[in-house]
C-alpha cells in the first residue's frame, strides 16, 4: 500500500516547496487522470474490479514518486 | 483543476523533498513545465471551496481562493492544457500498452513455445544410453537334433565353399522361409522363431548377397546367422534341386551339398566359440565395441551373453558393473571370475564416468540452448508481422540484422542459471532488443516482476500497476531532483 498519507499542513510553507508541490500535483493529476481514462477494457475492469478510486490511485502514484525522488 | 487528493500528495511529497534539502525542476518545453506554468499565480485547484488550496502568492496552504462566479466553474488556462494533455496522454498509453500486449508479448510467447519444444524435443541421453546392449542367446535351432547331427559333426572340417552365380535368380520376393524349412514340426518351428527374431529380409540377404566373401567383418551374433541360414538354404537345394543357377543336375547337387557341409563347418565352430565363451564364463563378445569415451558422438553396441549375465545378476551384478569395466579398460574380456574379484572397482569406475559426463552435458545443455535460442530467432521476428512493423523495418533497414546482432551478444552471455527462467531471457531478446524502438520492455518487465512478486495479482492487474508505474515514470522523465537551497 502507498505510504504517503494526506493530511492538512499544520504551518506555511516555503515558495519553493508550494512550486515543488504545484509539479508533482499535476504529475499526480495528470497520471491518475490518464490511467482512468485508460482505454484498455482488461484494464478498466481492473480498476473497477479492485475498488481503484481515484484516491487509491492517486496513492499509488505518489508511492512511486517517493521511489523516484528518495532513490 | 487539480483535485484535492493531488494537491495534498504534491505537498506531502514535497515535505519529503524539503526535508532532503531537495527540489526538483522540470525540463524546458516539457509537458509539466508547461502544466506547471499554467498553474500561473492564483490557480483554483479545485471547484470545492472547502478543498485545500496552494496559492503561490500568498504562500498559504489551506485557504481557499475561490474560483467559481456565481456557482459556476470556470476553466483555467491550465484546465485546458491538463485536459487535452490527458487525452493525448491516454490514447498514446493506451496504444502503446496495447502494442506491449498484443504484439510484443505475444511475439514472446511464440519465441518462449518454440524454445521450450526444440529443448524437449533435445534430449540429451544418459550415460548408459551411449552402449546399444545386445542380450544374446544361442537360438533355439541352434541346439536341436537338426543341428546336433548335421551340423556339429562338421566341426573341425575344413571345406572349401564353392562360389554360385545367384544373378536375379532369387529375388526380394524369394520365400525364403518357406524354402529352408524342414518339414519336421518342431524343427520348423524353431526356424519359424530364429526367422521373426533375425528378419525374413536379412535372412534372405545373407543368403543372395555377396557377403559370403564379406564374412569376417560380421560380428559373433551375424556370423552365426549368416552361416544357419545358409546351412538350412544350401540343405533344402541339395534336398530339392529345384533352382540350378545354370548348373547341371551333378554339379548342383555336388556344389549344394559341399556349401551345406562348408556352412555347416562354419555355424559348428561358431557354436562351439560360443558353447566355450558360456563355460568360461565370458559376458562380452570379442567383437564388442570397448573404446568407450563419453565424449564421443557414437553409440557402442556390444553383445553381452545372456547366459552368462544371468549368472552375474544372481551374484548381484548389473549392466552397469559391464559399463564400468569397459570405460575402466577398454576391453571386452570380462569374465565372471574378473567381475568377482574386481566388482566394486567397476562399479566406481562407471560411477565416475557418469558424474564426468554429467559436467560435460550441464555444459552441452547451456551450449545447446544458446545455439537453439539463436536459430529460431530470425523466424520468429518474420513470423506474423503487423503492417506497422513491415513499414517500420522498410524505412529502418539494418534494424533487424542489428536486433539479431545485439540478441546474439546477449545469447552469449546466457549460463545455465539463466536457462531456468527463460521467460526473462526471452523477454530480453524481444521486447527489450527486438522492439528497443517501444516501450514495451518497461511495461512488460512491470508486469512480469509485478506478477513474480505476487502471484495473486493477475494479467489485468498487473497491467494497470504497470501502466501506473509507466505513465509516472514517464512524467517524472520531464523533471530533475536537485539540491536546493531554501528561502
Amino acid at each position: 500500500m502507498p505510504d504517503v498519507i494526506i493530511e492538512q499542513q499544520p504551518s506555511p510553507i516555503s515558495k519553493q516547496q508550494i512550486l515543488d508541490a504545484a509539479v508533482l500535483s499535476n504529475v499526480i493529476e495528470l497520471t491518475v487522470s490518464v490511467v482512468k481514462g485508460f482505454a484498455d477494457k482488461d484494464t478498466a475492469g481492473a480498476i473497477s474490479n479492485e475498488g481503484m478510486t481515484r484516491q487509491v490511485l492517486s496513492n499509488i502514484v505518489a508511492s512511486r514518486i517517493k521511489e523516484t525522488i528518495t532513490a | 483543476m487539480l483535485n484535492d487528493v493531488s494537491v495534498q500528495l504534491g505537498i506531502n511529497l514535497s515535505n519529503i523533498l524539503a526535508d532532503r534539502k531537495k527540489s526538483i525542476n522540470t525540463v524546458n518545453g516539457s509537458l509539466l513545465s508547461e502544466l506547471t506554468n499554467a498553474v500561473g499565480n492564483k490557480l483554483v485547484f479545485s471547484n470545492d471551496p472547502s478543498a485545500p488550496v496552494l496559492d503561490i502568492n500568498n504562500n498559504i496552504v489551506g485557504a481557499s481562493t475561490g474560483s467559481a462566479i456565481d456557482g459556476k466553474y470556470i476553466s483555467s488556462d491550465h484546465d485546458i492544457v491538463m485536459d487535452n494533455y490527458i487525452n493525448e496522454l491516454t490514447t498514446l498509453v493506451s496504444n502503446h500498452v496495447s502494442y506491449a500486449r498484443s504484439v510484443v508479448y505475444s511475439k514472446m510467447e511464440t519465441y518462449l513455445e518454440e524454445i521450450k519444444a526444440a529443448l524437449t524435443n533435445y534430449t540429451l541421453k544418459a550415460a548408459e544410453d551411449f552402449f546399444c546392449v545386445n542380450y544374446y542367446k544361442l537360438p533355439d535351432i541352434c541346439k536341436s537334433d537338426l543341428v546336433q547331427s548335421e551340423v556339429v559333426p562338421f566341426y573341425g572340417h575344413n571345406i572349401e565353399m564353392e562360389s554360385i552365380t545367384f544373378g536375379d535368380i532369387i529375388g526380394m520376393d524369394f520365400d525364403i522361409v518357406s524354402y529352408i524349412l524342414t518339414g519336421d514340426e518342431d524343427t520348423d518351428t524353431m526356424i519359424k522363431s530364429w526367422v521373426a527374431e533375425t528378419g525374413k529380409d536379412t535372412i534372405l540377404h545373407y543368403v543372395t548377397s555377396k557377403s559370403r566373401n564379406e564374412v569376417v567383418y560380421l560380428n559373433t551374433v551375424d556370423q552365426i546367422n549368416y552361416n544357419l541360414a545358409n546351412f538350412l538354404f544350401f540343405r533344402s537345394l541339395a534336398i530339392k534341386q529345384d533352382i540350378t543357377f545354370g548348373l547341371g543336375t551333378v554339379a548342383l547337387i555336388s556344389t549344394s551339398t559341399n556349401n551345406r557341409d562348408y556352412f555347416a563347418a562354419q555355424l559348428a565352430a561358431n557354436i562351439s566359440f560360443y558353447e566355450s565363451c558360456i563355460r568360461n564364463g565370458v559376458l562380452l563378445s570379442t567383437d564388442s565395441s570397448v573404446k568407450f569415451s563419453y565424449l564421443s558422438t557414437k553409440d557402442f553396441p556390444i553383445v553381452v551373453y545372456e547366459e552368462v549375465f544371468n549368472q552375474a545378476v544372481e551374484k548381484g551384478f548389473s549392466i552397469e558393473h559391464i559399463f564400468g569395466y569397459i570405460a575402466k579398460t577398454n576391453r571386452s574380456d570380462l569374465t565372471l571370475d574378473i567381475l568377482d574379484a574386481q566388482g566394486e572397482t567397476f562399479i566406481n569406475a562407471w560411477n565416475n564416468v557418469k558424474s564426468l559426463y554429467a559436467l560435460h552435458i550441464n555444459n552441452n545443455r547451456i551450449d545447446i540452448a544458446k545455439l537453439t535460442i539463436k536459430m529460431l530467432l530470425p523466424s520468429v521476428l518474420d513470423k506474423d508481422l503487423t503492417e506497422d512493423e513491415i513499414k517500420f523495418y522498410e524505412e529502418n533497414q539494418g534494424f533487424k540484422e542489428k536486433t539479431i546482432e545485439l540478441a546474439n551478444g546477449y545469447i552469449d552471455t546466457l549460463d545455465n542459471s539463466d536457462l531456468d527462467d527463460l521467460v526473462i531471457v526471452v523477454m530480453n531478446i524481444i521486447a527489450k532488443i527486438a522492439y528497443r524502438q517501444t516501450s514495451a520492455y518497461d511495461i512488460i518487465k512491470e508486469m512480469h516482476e509485478i506478477m513474480v512478486g505476487d502471484t495473486n495479482v493477475d494479467a489485468k492487474q498487473a497491467a494497470l500497476l504497470s501502466t501506473i508505474k509507466y505513465v509516472t515514470d514517464f512524467c517524472m522523465s520531464q523533471l530533475e531532483v536537485v539540491d536546493k537551497t531554501y528561502i
